[in-house]
């Protein structure tokens, strides 16, 4: 049952055949004879592979969850891979087992090129463009191997990335001298690159290109791509100031710059349309923006809990309920943060 | 005192007093300012001032330390409990008392002050209520205040401590009082339906906002009912129609979504049951950090960045009573975790420095609390707290 759900995910994944609600239904039966917590949440809520018709009724879990209890369908000591949210070092960490990264990888390989706008496509195929030149501002996937956004760019570059493609960031430090000195170099001989790089690092990049009073056009048909939060070692700016900056001070046209939104507890990620923030998921994750309190999808306009349904997930859980909130658009969702934390409440509030 | 008693027992006859104009308008106007719902808010002006009384009123005195001192009330509450306690302490004092109230919770005190004036306009003289909007002045009366008393979560400390400089000393005594827990314990001998009752009580009155609300109820296994059966029985034969009576109020920013993930969380740790507008939880073993005076050290810091002499004088300025804990985790309205227990034994180092345990069962059995809590009462009478200064 393993290898033909595999295969036919890998079909959907990788050519969109078959149909999305049959492999759900599927992958939730499989998660529930083989996750013995989430059998049992199941039962509780009378939820089983026998009485569910509709993907959407799937149980979602908390990431919360994935801080608690492996969550996996295999023995977790057999894990080929074990990723895991970052936080500081005393936080409990949530963590994402993987026995194999075939899903993963198929994730990575039918979205990141294409999202970035480095495919060419044609009535029947699509056609990689020329292997791009990465500049990476996070550690390697050596460095940190339990981050799987650093796994991914590890397999981005190895397959699509030119010799030259680099990490800048060592010792815990962006080396910012080292990055410009290869972008000014990029920039004389009129090379492309693709920049990748967390919010905080590309903070951390322009407070120091401020400081050098250091202003770079790089060359047509650049991209970059910005994922996580935007607080900077230095300061926080917003999304909109954020992207200002990649337009001022790298010249670049802000329909080349993009936005990544994944996280550990998902195998899939999600991409900003060009020139907007507005998240669209793979046609393999879905995504719904629910409303906390009546638990049922918001309306355009409005703002919920993000939640999806990861056909990657496989041999985890599929349905995750995030603690990200968005306002839900006709094409995509805006993430507006992460949903404030009840605060303890005892007979006092908040001096103001 | 013997005026001052009768004057505000009755200012609180009054406001037990349904008819009651005060209180009325309160119940109608100012419950939301608490996210509490009209009946349960009406639940509460009735537990504040059922001791309201001369004879228990008679009964409090100003310490010493604070005796003759203009006084600074921080009230920062989102329970009425506070706001009217900081008034009734206030009146006792019988010096000048600057009440600060929360910016969203002017309603009640307003109208209390009122009711003041009114019934007892010689003690509403002391007051100067002000809900601090002007941050400047409200800093020059924290320099002038002899005494400093302020409820308020760890951040209220943080931000009076923020304000401090070398050369911006409070010259005041300061009496701190953080974030307070507290939980309730069943022994087995009280593991039954009746007991249940009373806790659903309890739970509902402040949709468990307050201090003295219990947070999680640990239950003695080997009673009438099960640690789980107890959880079953409250959710499915108690609460149901008590939470009927007392719905909820509303709620704050990030608490449905906290719910939710909370509520998946326990389903994977034990039983969940949730009703319409609450959630009740057992999971088979002790999900509760340890509790700790996690702010202790910084509350103590705070007095002894004044300088030394004053902290050595002889009146034991600088008072700093902390109740701040981070025990437990789960702090949401109406959200209540079962767990069993079967030493007592092994609750003592989880429950240290709770502010309230409720008990149901015989007395001996929460005698060895007594070292880890500053109050123990019976199951029921958690929110009842008796007049004290």
């Amino acid at each position: 049952m393993l290898s033909n759900l595999n295969t036919d995910i890998l079909q959907h994944i990788l050519h969109k055949k078959g149909d999305f609600n049959t492999l759900a239904l599927a992958v939730f039966a499989y998660q529930y004879q083989h996750i013995t917590s989430y059998q049992r949440y199941c039962q509780q809520l009378n939820k089983t592979p026998e009485n569910i018709r509709r993907w959407q009724e799937i149980p979602a879990v908390s990431t919360e969850v994935f801080r608690e209890l492996p969550l996996c369908t295999f023995p977790p000591e057999t894990a080929r891979h074990v990723f895991q949210t970052s936080g500081t070092s005393d936080e409990i960490k949530g963590k994402h087992y993987y026995h194999d990264m075939q899903l993963y990888d198929a994730a990575i390989q039918a979205s990141f090129m294409k999202n970035l706008g480095l495919v060419l496509k044609s009535d029947t195929q699509e056609i990689f463009l020329q292997r791009s030149l990465f500049r990476i501002l996070t550690p390697t996937f050596q460095e940190v191997s339990t981050s799987s956004l650093f796994y991914m760019f590890q397999q981005v570059v190895d397959w699509y990335g030119d010799a030259q493609s680099q990490y800048y960031f060592n010792n815990n430090d962006l080396n910012c001298e080292k990055l410009v000195q290869d972008l000014l170099r990029d920039i004389k001989e009129n090379r492309p690159v693709v920049l990748l790089g967390t919010a905080f690092s590309w903070v951390n990049f322009f407070d120091y290109l401020e400081e050098h009073s250091i202003r770079l056009v790089l060359p047509e048909s650049s991209r970059l791509m910005e994922t996580g939060g935007l607080k900077g070692r230095t300061r926080t700016v917003s999304r909109e100031a954020l992207y200002q900056l990649f337009h001022t001070q790298l010249g670049l046209p802000l329909d080349n710059c993009y936005s990544e939104y994944g996280m550990t507890e998902l195998s899939s990620q999600c991409y900003s349309l060009p020139n907007t923030h507005h998240f669209i998921s793979p046609h393999w994750m879905p995504v719904q923006i629910i409303h906390p309190e009546t638990r049922c999808e918001v309306a355009v306009g409005e703002t919920g809990l993000v939640q999806f349904f990861d056909l990657a997930n496989m041999t985890a859980i599929s349905a995750v309920l995030t603690s990200d909130l968005a306002i839900k658009h006709t094409e995509g969702f805006e993430l507006i943060g992460r949903a404030p934390k009840a605060i303890l409440r005892g007979c006092s509030t908040v001096f103001e | 005192m013997m005026i001052d008693a009768s004057s505000l027992a009755l200012i609180g006859k009054h406001w037990r007093d349904p008819e009651n104009i005060f209180r009325q308008q309160a119940i109608a106007t100012a419950a939301s300012e608490f996210c509490l719902s009209a009946p349960s808010f009406e639940l509460a002006m009735d537990w504040i001032f059922a001791h309201w009384t001369e004879e228990n009123i008679k009964k409090m005195c100003v310490p010493a330390h604070i005796k003759n001192k203009a006084i600074v009330q921080i009230l920062a509450g989102t329970t009425p409990a506070m706001i009217a306690q900081g008034f009734l302490q206030g009146a006792l004092c019988h010096t000048p008392q600057y009440l600060k109230i929360p910016r969203q919770q002017t309603r009640f005190a307003s109208l209390l002050y009122q009711s003041f004036q009114y019934y007892a306009p010689e003690l509403a003289a002391f007051f100067t209520l002000d809900d601090g909007q002007n941050r400047e002045a409200f800093y020059k009366i924290l320099q002038k205040a002899e005494c400093i008393i302020a409820y308020g979560q760890d951040e209220t400390i943080e931000a009076l401590k923020q304000y401090q400089t070398p050369t911006n000393q409070f010259i005041a005594q300061f009496i701190a009082h953080g974030h307070a827990e507290s939980a309730a314990i069943i022994f087995k001998e009280a593991a039954n339906l009746d007991t249940l009752k009373k806790l659903a009580d309890d739970m509902l009155s402040y949709d468990q906002r307050g201090c003295l609300s219990p947070r999680v109820t640990f239950v003695e296994a080997g009673g009438e009912l099960s640690p789980a059966e107890c959880a079953k029985q409250f959710a499915e034969s108690v609460l149901p129609e008590r939470a009927e009576e007392l719905p909820r109020g509303g709620l704050f920013d990030g608490e449905a979504a906290e719910i939710w993930h909370q509520q998946i969380l326990a389903g994977f740790r034990g039983d969940v049951y949730t009703g319409k507008d609450w959630t009740v939880c057992y999971s088979p073993i002790l999900y509760c950090a340890q509790s700790q005076c996690a702010l202790l050290s910084e509350r103590t810091s705070l007095s002894s960045t004044l300088p030394e002499s004053r902290v050595a004088t002889p009146s034991k300025a600088h008072i700093v009573t902390a109740h701040s804990i981070t025990w437990p985790k789960i702090a949401l309205p109406r959200f209540m975790p079962f767990q069993p227990f079967k030493n007592a034994s092994i609750l003592l180092p989880l429950l240290n420095n709770l502010i309230s345990i409720g008990y149901a069962g015989a007395l001996e059995n929460i005698i060895p609390f007594q070292k880890v809590t500053q109050r123990f009462c019976k199951i029921g009478d958690m929110q009842k707290q008796c007049l004290i200064f």
